[in-house]
């Protein structure tokens, strides 16, 4: 049994967590800690704000009227945001880039900042979820007596007092919240981080309690309701899981309500649009968000089967979430969820009046205060102050307008009625929002046709017939108005029989639709539109870089900055116009007026009391010629050419500089080229040259002499001989050289074991190691399957061994080899205790004719191109050969290759 | 010779996420709408979960794992393309 004053102590301190999170997270961001509420995820939950009361208990509660219905109110919003790229990115860049502040804000913008149109939004936004907010005191209210009525839900509620209305406490400590975290002040930048930061931690809270209730419910609650058992799916519960006759009219214009209203509710446009710090957590949203909305979903069915068959029937499905665990005895559970719907219903209260009061402030009360002269902005104006007092009363009326229309309406509408009533109400805007940055010629005449159109079929054919019952409506419900059948409002000329949602949805947003397009052809756009409509449509072709069109008007300096330090503060107003002196390279004097920076000033104005309000203000000071659409027309193509104009400049000297990069990369390279070409020749000829002479002068000698003794000239004609195959020899391998590097050698290449070639290598040096006294040793051989031609790969290794062998001059000259196995690869060391290379000669050791290779102490001497041969050959084969070190105590060379075995393996 | 064929590789994949990113959310209105939703309104249970639910649920996860997938793609290899 849960005692009503336990059930209030536990709510109100939830309420002061509430206080505390915001007051905390406002603190510390003014510090520049808590970097985590400008995170993906933050705004993510904030969207979150999209479940509401109505959600937490009314989707149980639709799902046990209507069956799987509730759940097209999740995947409208799923299909928005997987469109992201497509609408809402286009939303937030243009919002960011005019300095939007609410949703009428936007539409009125768009359409030549337009007062009207603002103040015709912010009224339909303000009677549309006035119903709304009640709703969500009365699912506090309910939920309260719920809990504390174990024995059942008394049929008529107890007529309770004002003051023992708990409604009235949350109302009541919701305002206080809002004006407390939501109207700091008058920002161009407007964030609230306490708001946010709460918004979060409700939507943690809400999804934690509905998870918790599921899955106690799923996994044993007195037995339970086994999920994955066919069985425990009661045939009494069948039409929860299945679809009704006639289901398809409802489920498409459900899905395509809530679709709507994840962008088209303030509260929405607000958390997902205004608040919205960077394009990028868009795309984490895309996924994330509808992530949350699954998770909501998922256990709502078993919730409600569990309640089908558990409870009596008398009971409300509204409640059960809270019914549902009370009657299994579990208390703490129920008084989690009660605890989950408070969340649920104070975070919406708490967006939703921060939403409102600002487009009530902005559009409708400063309008009315400009236009009746009763706010200066003049020297000694504070807008400010005034504004932020402005605020704080809306917030307080519409708190209280939600209160007492809770207070009022007795007919008690289920839950899930009233939001699809609001929901068919904010849809109103969608042709208006929509039709304004896809469609260049619409006008604002075409706009406010259609919202009030709709707004006024929505009045006729939704919200008549549900206060019909409470305001004595019978009769023009069941008859029509004065008794013409076709003017019904649940049956508008002669669509009998539909569905109540699904009549007035066509009805309104088809006339809404109608009218918008239809009167936008007919009229035309003044100039402030023709350019509104193009900084919109074209947002994403424009770009920033070339900055906005700015009207031609001029105006006193201190007249500007008069009205900015009364709107946004005297700090500000210095910071702002130091910097844009400064940007315009007059640091240290007073801005000049120029039109760009009147239409600045006006833009940042428009952060803070919107869009039109701020034209009105600067319009007063700021003189200008009469515009006509030409002028505009002018000034957009003016525009648009320098955007154009720069793009091609940019393009130009990008690629100029890039064929310049390329050039000199080229230049480069070919010197480079032709000093090895140089470098090569001159060698060749160097190294032709030695045995040539030799050649020559002995056979010179035998041809001169030809007395000689046949001893000697026995001698001579084998040093020629021998001369000759060394000139052979270097010519094959100047050719072999030259075959590889234009890689016209053929190779053959197969599974071979790189030990034992090594093995053969070292036996075919045995003879040449004898001779000159050199000790060569092996390490064991490991099995190293390599692919590669074994001749060559041979050959590399003979190189090496033979330098080794003949450049090896110390007193026991030493030479080991062996093989090891590494990370996917066999590696060939073959290391000497010789005199090692110098450092000089180091970096060019692999290059052709290096000359280390030619001036080596004790005359020995080799083509000077084996090692660029075996670089070659190696990185023919894939692998490499390195100097790994040497020094003193010798030289080791290292040749490595993909081991077979790893290749085989990937 | 070689890089320009990479840079196409790139682009050709590129292309194909960016496909995926009109055929995500038109692929949900599709198979999240009724004709396809009668058909699967049946008294049959998988896993012992009633084939609608099922089909819902499971079409919602892939779609929102897709989602994330292609976004995670996209923000990979630049910002995805402004002119669409």
């Amino acid at each position: 049994m849960l005692e009503p004053g336990v059930i209030l102590l536990i709510g109100g301190c939830y309420l002061l967590g509430l206080f505390f999170i915001a007051w905390w997270s406002d603190r510390a961001v003014a510090r520049g800690r808590a970097r985590f509420i400008s995170s993906p995820a933050v705004y993510t939950l904030s969207l979150a704000v999209y479940c509401t009361s109505w959600t937490f208990y009314g989707a149980v509660g639709s799902a046990a009227r209507n069956g799987p219905e509730f759940l097209a109110i999740y995947l409208g919003p799923t299909i928005v945001f997987m469109a992201w790229w497509l609408l809402l990115r286009k939303l937030v860049r243009i919002a960011k880039s005019q300095q939007i502040t609410s949703i009428a804000d936007f539409i009125s913008a768009r359409y030549g900042k337009s007062s009207s149109v603002s103040a015709l939004v912010t009224l339909i936004a303000v009677i549309v979820i006035t119903p709304y907010i009640a709703l969500q005191l009365k699912a506090i209210a309910t939920s309260f007596t719920v809990l504390s009525h174990p024995e059942g839900l008394p049929l008529a509620e107890p007529a309770r007092g004002l003051l023992a209305d708990n409604g009235l406490w949350v109302a009541v400590a919701m305002a206080v919240f809002v004006i407390l975290f939501g109207t700091r002040k008058i920002d161009a930048d407007e964030s609230h981080p306490g708001v946010v930061a709460a918004i979060a931690f409700e939507s943690v809270v809400k999804l934690f309690a509905l998870l918790a209730v599921g899955l106690s419910v799923t996994l044993g609650l007195g037995g339970g309701l086994d999920l994955l058992r066919e069985a425990d799916w009661s045939d009494a519960a069948r039409r929860l899981y299945s679809l009704p006759e006639g289901y398809e009219a409802r489920w498409v214009v459900i899905t395509f309500l809530a679709a709507a209203a994840i962008i088209c509710l303030p509260r929405q446009f607000q958390v997902a649009i205004v608040e919205n710090r960077k394009e990028s957590h868009l795309a984490t949203a895309a996924w994330l968000f509808p992530l949350y909305l699954l998770l909501v979903c998922l256990f709502v069915v078993p919730i409600a089967v569990a309640g089908i068959t558990t409870l009596p029937e008398s009971s409300n499905p509204d409640f059960y979430v809270l019914t549902v665990p009370l009657a299994a005895g579990h208390e703490t559970l129920a008084l989690l969820a009660f605890i989950g719907g408070l969340s649920a219903a104070t975070s919406m209260v708490i967006v939703a009046s921060i939403a409102l009061s600002v487009m009530i402030s902005n559009h409708l009360v400063t309008p009315l205060l400009l236009r009746a002269n009763l706010l200066r902005g003049g020297a000694r104006g504070d807008i400010a102050g005034a504004l932020l007092t402005i605020r704080r009363v809306s917030i307080v009326v519409i708190v209280a307008l939600g209160f007492f229309y809770y207070r009022e309406s007795a007919a008690s509408v289920a839950l899930a009625s009233i939001g699809l009533i609001s929901f068919v109400g904010v849809a109103q805007f969608l042709p208006a929002l929509i039709g304004g940055i896809l469609w260049r010629n619409a006008t604002k005449a075409g706009a406010i046709a259609g919202l009030s159109t709709g707004f006024l079929l929505w009045l006729y054919c939704l919200l008549t017939p549900a206060v019909a019952a409470a305001w004595n409506l019978g009769d023009l419900v069941s008859l029509g108005p004065w008794g013409i059948a076709a003017l019904r409002p649940t049956a508008l000329l002669g669509a009998v029989g539909w569905d109540p949602l699904v009549h007035a949805v066509f009805w309104s947003l088809l006339v809404n639709c109608l009218a918008f397009v239809g009167v936008s052809l007919v009229t035309r756009q003044t100039p402030i539109e023709r350019l509104q409509s193009a900084l919109f449509v074209d947002v994403f072709t424009r770009g920033s870089e070339a900055g906005e069109p700015a009207l031609p008007r001029s105006a006193r300096v201190e007249d500007l900055f008069d009205l900015t330090r009364a709107v946004l503060g005297a700090q500000r107003a210095q910071a702002l116009f130091r910097r844009q002196a400064r940007l315009q390279g007059r640091a240290g004097q007073p801005p000049r007026a120029d039109p760009q920076f009147i239409a600045f000033v006006e833009r940042q104005l428009a952060g803070g009391i919107g869009a039109s309000s701020a034209r009105l203000m600067v319009s007063r000071i700021a003189q200008g010629e009469a515009l006509s659409v030409d002028t505009v027309m002018a000034l957009l193509e003016e525009t648009q050419q320098a955007i154009e104009h720069s793009r091609a400049l940019e393009r130009k000297s990008e690629e100029l500089h890039r064929t310049a990069e390329q050039l000199q990369a080229a230049n480069e390279k070919l010197t480079q080229l032709d000093q090895m070409k140089d470098d090569f020749l001159s060698r060749v000829s160097h190294e032709l040259r030695t045995p040539m002479t030799s050649i020559r002068s002995f056979s010179e000698l035998l041809h001169d002499r030809p007395d000689l003794d046949p001893e000697r000239a026995k001698r001579f004609i084998s040093i020629i001989h021998e001369e000759s195959l060394r000139l052979t020899r270097l010519l094959d391998d100047i050719l072999d050289l030259s075959r590889m590097e234009r890689g016209q050698m053929s190779w053959d290449i197969r599974l071979v074991d790189a030990g034992e070639i090594l093995g053969q290598a070292v036996e075919t040096m045995a003879g040449l190691a004898e001779r000159e006294g050199v000790a060569m040793t092996v390490t064991p051989l490991p099995p190293s399957p390599v692919h590669a031609d074994a001749d060559r790969l041979k050959q590399v290794m003979l190189n090496l061994l033979s330098n080794a062998i003949k450049f090896n001059r110390g007193k026991t000259p030493e030479v080991r080899a062996g093989v090891s196995l590494v990370d996917g690869g066999v590696e060939i060391r073959i290391e000497d205790n010789g005199p090692g290379i110098a450092d000089d000669d180091r970096d060019q050791l692999f290059t052709k004719f290096a000359r280390g290779a030619q001036e080596r102490p004790g005359g020995a001497k080799g083509s000077g191109l084996g090692l660029a041969i075996s670089a070659q050959i190696m990185r023919s084969l894939r692998g490499e050969v390195t100097l790994e070190r040497s020094g003193p105590e010798g030289t080791v060379f290292c040749v490595r290759l993909p081991s077979a075995v790893s290749l085989a393996a990937k | 010779m070689k890089a320009a064929n990479a840079r196409e590789g790139i682009g050709q994949s590129r292309g194909a996420w960016q496909d995926l990113r009109w055929i995500l959310p038109l692929a949900a209105v599709i198979l999240f709408m009724p004709p396809v939703l009668g058909l699967l309104d049946h008294p049959l249970y998988l896993f012992g979960v009633p084939l609608l639910l099922f089909y819902l649920f499971a079409v919602w996860l892939v779609g929102i794992l897709l989602t994330a997938l292609v976004a995670h793609r996209l923000s990979e290899t630049g910002s995805p393309g402004e002119a669409d």
